[in-house]
């Protein structure tokens, strides 16, 4: 039964991941752009167009272009300041908090608000319920290596 | 004659386009480039349709591929088309110019009856027809005059030939404009610092120019925005002259003026600038004017709107027409 829930929460993380890349393909300026000129991969959006770092693209360049973000429907365009803190909570500027670490030992993702995946930049994070300004295969500031490993749930093997 | 239909997402430039631009005196919104970057950010497929004859290209058409179910809120899907819809043809980017072009000895009535053959066949009975936008009163009489042909707003041009520098533009205008745009001229001149030539980053004058766009936005469907990817190509062409305009304290990107060169009409296509400085509206006039005269040109394109501001500028209005002709 453990294992069933887990397959399906895993599909369920995947499939809202899917859904989110390609709304914002087809209503975000900036991923418009991006992976339209450049590409992505998992998935290809435009055939023959792999794009680098599987079309992750760094914080740092997100950060004064915060009005692309925004789907052609409006939306804010201003980040919330984070209030999330301490020794057992990853956290990132720009897109709030990524991780707790738990009893386990290991550094959960909530994965109903956050997808993450690997690519050759790093652990790439995209939130998956926030609409405006939107954040898809952002590689936190600084950069964050690690693999994506799953503990009854999505964890970050860094 | 044959008809190329050609996206700019998946299309390479074809070998024959720089060619053909110099030739059809195209301006820099139709480079390749350029195209291919814009065609990503419409709501409706861009297409651009090539005419060849015998010897080689005669005429080009640029359209958008638009229809039901109509998208508010999403780009053109990568595939695929709308169920029923027309081509709206027009200048890829900028709104003073027809979207097509034909070769001298090819007719309009023979280039749409062509361009209309081909897309029926490309697109299928979905294409209900056509809308040309800034057709002339020239252009009207060779269509045979259309049944549904309804004026717009005029575009206004500023003929600049035999002009030796500004004074001469001067001269000739009112007095009342002619101290305002000298009152212009001394703001700027303490206040910003004014820079002609490319490099601004296009991504600032991407800001600026959507903030622009909502201004005059349409009520029901909004424009797109322009792309960050879109501004850079088009600000980077050889042929266009952009104007910056920066705070000389801040350094806050103020205004942006962008100038799509031609040998004889280049055109202003864009003026933006942050609210508070609107003199800088007229001082980027005053940057057009002083480019057509040094490049000689006979005149300068300035646009549609603000008729009045225009007609005090020496501008003179050019009819302006939309003419629908049905697939039937």
């Amino acid at each position: 039964m453990a294992d069933f829930l887990g397959v399906l929460r895993l599909a369920l993380w995947n499939a809202a991941y899917v859904r989110l890349v390609r709304s914002s393909f087809a209503t975000v300026p900036f991923y418009r752009e991006h992976w339209a000129l450049r590409g992505r991969t998992d998935p290809i959006l435009v055939s023959g167009k792999v794009g680098v770092n599987g079309g992750a693209v760094p914080a740092e360049m997100l950060a004064g272009r915060l009005g692309d973000l925004v789907p052609l429907k409006g939306g804010p365009n201003t980040v919330e300041p984070l209030r999330d803190n301490g020794p057992d909570v990853l956290t990132d500027e720009l897109l709030g908090v990524l991780a707790r670490r738990r009893d386990c030992g290991h550094w959960h993702v909530d994965w109903t608000t956050v997808y993450v995946r690997s690519t050759s930049a790093g652990l790439a994070f995209s939130l998956l319920r926030q609409r405006s300004p939107r954040f898809v295969d952002v590689l936190p500031a600084g950069g964050l290596p690690g693999q994506v490993g799953w503990c009854r749930g999505p964890v970050l093997l860094t | 004659m044959s008809v190329e239909v050609l996206d700019p997402r998946r299309d390479p430039e074809p070998a024959y386009w720089g060619a053909l631009r110099r030739r059809a005196g195209l301006r820099a919104d139709w480079a390749w480039p350029v195209l291919a970057a814009q065609a990503w950010g419409t709501r409706g497929r861009l297409l651009v349709s090539v005419l060849h004859g015998s010897g080689g290209p005669v005429g080009v058409v640029a359209a958008t591929w638009a229809g039901l179910p109509a998208r508010r809120h999403s780009f053109a899907g990568v595939r695929g088309g709308p169920w029923v819809g027309g081509l709206h043809v027009r200048s890829p980017g900028n709104q003073s110019h027809p979207g097509w072009w034909c070769a001298e000895g090819l007719g309009l009535r023979e280039l749409v009856a062509e361009y209309a053959t081909g897309m029926r066949r490309e697109l299928g009975r979905r294409c209900v027809g056509m809308l040309l936008r800034q057709v002339g009163d020239a252009d009207l009489a060779e269509l045979g005059r259309p049944r549904v042909a309804r004026p717009t707003e005029p575009v206004w041009v500023l003929d600049t030939a035999g002009w030796r520098d500004r004074e001469d533009w001067f001269r000739a205008l009112r007095r009342s404009r002619r101290s305002n745009l000298r009152a212009v001229l001394r703001l700027a001149d303490a206040d910003v610092r004014t820079w002609v030539g490319g490099g601004p980053d296009p991504a600032r004058v991407a800001e600026l120019l959507r903030h622009n766009d909502g201004k005059y936005g349409g009520r029901w469907v909004p424009p797109a925005p322009q792309l960050t990817g879109y501004v850079g190509a088009l600000i980077g062409q050889p042929d266009v002259a952009t104007t910056t305009y920066t705070d000389r304290r801040s350094g806050q990107l103020l205004g942006v003026g962008i100038i799509l060169d031609h040998p004889e009409w280049p055109v202003g296509r864009t003026w933006a600038g942050v609210p508070g400085a609107r003199y800088l509206y007229f001082h980027n006039y005053i940057s057009m004017v002083d480019y057509a005269v040094a490049g000689r040109k006979p005149g300068l394109v300035l646009g549609k709107g603000k008729a009045e501001v225009k007609s005090t500028l020496g501008a003179r209005p050019v009819t302006q027409l939309a003419v629908a002709l049905p697939s039937w």
